[in-house]
C-alpha cells in the first residue's frame, strides 16, 4: 500500500480526531524545547489550595505520592509502591530514592510526614476531610512513610495526587503557618518544572527541571502562564496562536461553536472528570409550601433539562440523573427515580397538592436566588422562571453579589429556592455527600446543606460510607443514597456542567484522563 | 398679534426634528402601553427556535434570541421599562432639583451655602458608580433603579434653577410683590417658579434621556431588575453571542439610540416652544 506520507498522517490524524478527539497522534515523535503559553483565569493569588487555576500552576512544580491513570487507579509518582493493611488503618508508602528538591536538598519521608500532618490535614479545605482519620505518619527510615489511621478512610485514595496533596519541602515550611508561608508564591518542589518568575497580573514563568527524576522529561523548555482578564481578548489570543492552551472554560459557551470550526484550535472536554460542576435547584424545606414532595416533583417535571443544557450552556452540559456525576463511574448509578419533562404531569401533581391557579393563572409565588457566578447562571434563572411559569409557578428572580447571596442562603436561610453548583471533586465524599447529610445543616457555613434536608437513613448511609473500606460495599451504600436522594427530592439535580479546554492544534501530549486538567504538562510538546 | 400659545406651537412645529421625534415617541408610548394587548405571550416566553435572524420567520420579524424569545416582543416590553424609568427618574430629579434650586436661590444665606455644598458633594461622585452602589445595596428592582437615578441626577437642575431664581428674585415684579406684602410661599410659587420652570423642563428631557441610558447600563452590567425585560439586559444577553448573532444586541441598541435621540430632539423643540427668545 503506497501512500504519500503527508496524506497518510493527515488522514490518520483526521481519523483519530474523528474517533476519539485525541490530541495525540501515534506516528509523531515528540519534539523537545519551546515555550508553551497557557492562559490561566482567574490568576491565582498563590500556588496553594487557592483556586482551580492555582492547582494547575502547582502541579508543574510539586508532586504527590501518586498519580492517577485512565481508570483513576493510583500509579507511582513520589511513592514507588504502597500497601494497605486488611483493616484499612495502615497504609505504607515506599518512597522514591534519589529525588531532590529544586533547591538541591534531598526528598525524604520527613517531608511526607510534615506535609500530610501539618498542611494537608489542617489547611486543605477540600481533601482535609479524607485525611481526618490520619493520626500519625511514621518514618521508620528516610524512604518509608506509614500512615496510621484511626478508622478506614477510602476517600483518601482519590486525593493522593498533587491536586489535593502536593508534598512540600519540610525545610522551608516547618515552623510557619503553611498558608502564610512566603514560599507559596515561589514554590519549591520535586516536579518537572522549576518556578522562575511571577509578574502579578501578567504571567508566571516556570522552566524545565534539568535534574528531574523522570528521564527525558519534560519536553518543554518553559511554560508561561498568562493572565488575560477579558474573554474576548482570550478568544483572540487563542485564534492568533499567541496562547496555546486555555483550561477551565476560558471563553463563554456561546463562543465555543465558532472556535470549534477553526482549523488551528481544538475544543477538548475530557480531563475534567474530577471537576464536574453539578448544577442543582434547591428548595427551602423549612417553608410550608415545599413540605409536600409532590410539589417538589412538579417543579422537577416542569423543567426541560436538555433544553436548559442546549440553550444556556450551548450543549456544554448534560442532564444529571442524580446527585453523583456520571464521571465517577465506580460509584454512579442511573437506576434511580427520574422526573422527565412532562408539563401535564406537573400540573396534575400541583392540582392534587391543592394548589389551583388563581385569577392570574398563578398557583404558587416563590423567590429564586440565582448563583452569583456570572451571566450564565442569571440566564439559567430566566430559563427556570419561564419553565415554571408554564405550570403556574411564579418564580421571582433575585440576583445578588456573592457575599449577600451567601448571607441570604446559608447565613439567614431566608429564601424559597435557589440554584447553584457544587464541584463533584475527586471523590463524592468531598463534593456531593454534604448536600444530603443532616450534620452539614450548618447555619452560616457557605455551600453546606442548603435545603435543610435531614433523613436518618441517608445519614446512616453517608456516615457508614466514610469508613467502609470495601469498594463494592461502599458502592452499595452510595447507590442506596442516590436512590433516596432522588426519591426524597430535597433538591432537583439539573445538569452536569462540562468544563472544556481550548487547545492549539500544535499541542501534543495533553492528558485526557479523568483528572487530566490538573496534571503536570511534562508530556506536552509543540509541533512546529 | 397672535397669542403666546400659537406662536409657541408655531415655533415648535418649525423644528421638524422635534415634530418627528414627538410623533415617534407618542407611537412608542402607545405601543408600550398596549404591549399586553399586542402580544399573546410576555417578553420572556420561549416561543420559537433559538437564533432566528430577523426576517427569516415571518412570525418573528426581528428574529429570536438564544432562548428563542421573540425580539420584537422584547423591544416593545423593553420600551415600557425604558420609558417608565426615563420619565419617572427625570420627574424625581427635576422635582428635587427645582426644590433645592428655588429654596437655595430665594432664601440665600446659610441655607444656600448648605444646599450648594450638598449639591457639590453629589456632583463630585461619578453618577454611574453612585447608582450602582445604591442599587446593589437596595437589591436590583425597577423601584430601586428609579430612586437611585432620580436622587443622583438632580444637581444640574438645582444649579440652573438657583441661578434663574437669583436673577428673578432681583427683578422688579418680585420686589413689587414683596412690597405688597405677599407671603414668601406665594412669591416663590406664583412668580419665581413659573418663570424658572421652562429651563427645568428642557433640562428634564435631557435627564430622561440619560436616565434611559443609565438603566440600560445597569441592566447590561447585570444590575437590572431580572424580572422585567429591558433593552439594556437584552444587549447584555446578546453580548455573549456578539460575534455570531450580532443582531440580538444591535436591535435593542438601535432602539435606545433612537429613543434618546428623539427625547433630545423633543427637548430642543420644547426649548423653542417655551422660550420666546430662543427663536431669534
Amino acid at each position: 500500500m503506497t501512500m504519500n506520507r503527508r496524506t497518510f498522517s493527515g488522514v490518520s490524524l483526521a481519523a483519530l480526531l474523528a474517533r476519539t478527539g485525541s490530541l495525540r497522534a501515534a506516528d509523531e515523535t515528540p519534539r523537545r524545547g519551546g515555550t508553551l503559553v497557557v492562559n490561566l483565569e482567574p490568576e491565582p493569588s498563590s500556588f496553594l489550595f487557592n483556586s482551580n487555576t492555582a492547582g494547575i500552576l502547582a502541579a508543574q512544580v510539586v508532586e504527590g505520592l501518586v498519580e492517577y491513570d485512565e481508570s483513576f487507579k493510583p500509579v507511582p509518582a513520589l511513592a514507588e509502591s504502597w500497601e494497605q493493611s486488611p483493616d484499612g488503618k495502615t497504609i505504607t508508602f515506599h518512597l522514591r530514592r534519589g529525588v531532590s528538591w529544586h533547591d538541591g536538598k534531598p526528598f525524604t519521608a520527613a517531608d511526607v510526614q510534615y506535609t500530610v500532618l501539618e498542611v494537608i490535614k489542617k489547611v486543605n479545605p477540600r481533601a482535609g476531610t479524607a485525611y481526618r482519620a490520619v493520626e500519625a505518619v511514621d518514618t521508620p527510615d528516610s524512604h518509608t512513610a506509614i500512615f496510621r489511621l484511626s478508622e478506614p478512610s477510602p476517600a483518601i485514595w482519590a486525593v493522593l495526587s498533587s491536586a489535593e496533596a502536593p508534598i512540600l519541602p519540610r525545610h522551608l515550611y516547618e515552623g510557619t503557618p503553611p498558608l502564610a508561608n512566603p514560599w507559596n508564591s515561589k514554590l519549591v518542589g520535586t516536579g518537572p518544572f522549576v518556578f522562575k518568575e511571577w509578574v502579578r497580573g501578567d504571567y508566571v514563568l516556570v522552566e524545565r527541571n534539568p535534574t528531574y527524576w523522570r528521564k527525558d522529561r519534560p519536553y518543554l523548555d518553559r511554560i508561561r502562564f498568562r493572565t488575560i482578564p477579558d474573554p474576548g481578548a482570550r478568544a483572540a489570543a487563542l485564534e492568533t496562536g499567541e496562547v496555546h492552551y486555555a483550561p477551565f472554560s476560558a471563553v463563554p459557551p456561546s463562543d465555543v461553536d465558532r472556535l470549534r470550526k477553526l482549523s488551528n484550535l481544538v475544543v477538548e472536554t475530557r480531563g475534567y472528570g474530577t471537576f464536574v460542576p453539578a448544577f442543582f435547584f434547591e428548595f427551602n424545606l423549612d417553608r410550608p409550601q415545599f413540605r409536600d414532595k409532590h410539589v417538589r416533583a412538579a417543579f422537577a417535571h416542569a423543567i426541560d433539562r436538555q433544553a436548559l443544557a442546549d440553550r444556556v450552556w450551548f450543549g456544554l452540559a448534560k442532564p444529571a440523573t442524580g446527585p453523583i456525576p456520571s464521571a465517577h463511574a465506580e460509584l454512579y448509578t442511573a437506576d434511580v427515580t427520574q422526573y422527565p419533562f412532562d408539563l401535564k404531569k406537573a400540573e396534575a401533581l400541583l392540582d392534587e397538592a391543592g394548589l389551583p391557579r388563581d385569577a392570574e393563572g398563578v398557583r404558587l409565588r416563590v423567590n429564586h436566588y440565582t448563583m452569583p457566578y456570572g451571566d450564565l447562571f442569571k440566564r439559567a434563572g430566566e430559563f427556570l422562571r419561564e419553565s415554571l411559569k408554564q405550570v403556574g409557578i411564579d418564580l421571582q428572580l433575585v440576583n445578588l453579589d456573592l457575599a449577600p447571596f451567601l448571607r441570604q442562603i446559608y447565613g439567614e436561610r431566608n429564601f424559597d429556592t435557589y440554584s447553584t453548583y457544587y464541584n463533584s471533586s475527586a471523590d463524592p465524599q468531598i463534593g456531593v455527600l454534604r448536600r444530603y447529610w443532616s450534620k452539614a445543616i450548618l447555619k452560616g457555613v457557605a455551600w453546606s446543606n442548603g435545603p435543610g434536608y435531614s433523613n436518618p437513613e441517608a445519614d446512616r448511609l453517608i456516615e457508614t460510607s466514610f469508613t467502609e473500606n470495601d469498594p463494592a460495599k461502599r458502592r452499595a451504600l452510595l447507590v442506596e443514597l442516590q436512590k433516596i436522594a432522588q426519591d426524597d427530592l430535597p433538591s432537583i439535580n439539573l445538569l452536569e456542567l462540562q468544563h472544556f479546554s481550548i487547545v492549539s492544534s500544535r499541542v501534543r501530549g495533553l492528558s485526557t484522563v479523568r483528572d487530566g486538567h490538573s496534571k503536570a504538562l511534562r508530556d506536552v510538546w509543540l509541533v512546529r | 398679534m397672535s397669542s403666546f400659545e400659537t406662536t409657541g406651537l408655531g415655533r415648535f412645529t418649525r423644528d421638524r426634528g422635534a415634530v418627528v421625534a414627538g410623533i415617534g415617541l407618542s407611537v412608542a408610548i402607545v405601543l408600550a402601553i398596549c404591549a399586553p394587548l399586542l402580544f399573546k405571550t410576555d417578553a420572556f416566553a420561549m416561543v420559537g427556535k433559538p437564533f432566528l435572524w430577523p426576517g427569516v420567520d415571518p412570525r418573528f420579524p426581528l428574529g429570536t434570541d438564544m432562548f428563542g424569545r421573540d425580539i420584537l416582543t422584547g423591544i416593545v416590553y423593553g420600551a415600557r421599562i425604558s420609558l417608565l424609568v426615563g420619565l419617572t427618574a427625570a420627574t424625581i430629579s427635576t422635582a428635587v432639583g427645582i426644590a433645592v434650586g428655588v429654596v437655595s436661590g430665594y432664601f440665600g444665606g446659610w441655607i444656600d451655602h448648605l444646599l450648594m455644598r450638598l449639591t457639590e458633594l453629589f456632583q463630585t461622585m461619578p453618577p454611574l458608580v453612585f447608582v450602582v452602589t445604591i442599587v446593589a445595596i437596595l437589591q436590583p428592582s425597577i423601584f430601586s433603579i428609579v430612586v437611585a437615578i432620580g436622587f443622583t441626577s438632580w444637581t444640574q437642575t438645582a444649579r440652573l434653577i438657583r441661578a434663574e431664581t437669583l436673577r428673578i428674585r432681583e427683578s422688579e415684579f418680585v420686589r413689587a410683590a414683596f412690597a405688597l406684602g405677599l407671603s414668601p410661599v406665594r412669591i416663590v410659587v406664583k412668580h419665581v417658579l413659573l418663570n424658572a420652570v421652562s429651563p427645568a423642563i428642557v433640562t428634564g428631557t435631557i435627564l430622561a434621556g440619560s436616565a434611559i441610558l443609565t438603566e440600560a447600563a445597569l441592566s447590561f452590567l447585570g444590575l437590572g431588575d431580572p424580572n422585567v425585560m429591558s433593552w439594556g439586559s437584552m444587549i447584555g444577553a446578546g453580548r455573549q453571542v456578539l460575534r455570531t448573532a450580532w443582531y440580538i444586541a444591535a436591535i435593542p441598541g438601535v432602539a435606545i439610540v433612537l429613543t434618546v435621540l428623539a427625547i433630545t430632539a423633543l427637548g430642543s423643540g420644547l426649548n423653542f416652544f417655551l422660550n420666546p427668545r430662543a427663536a431669534d
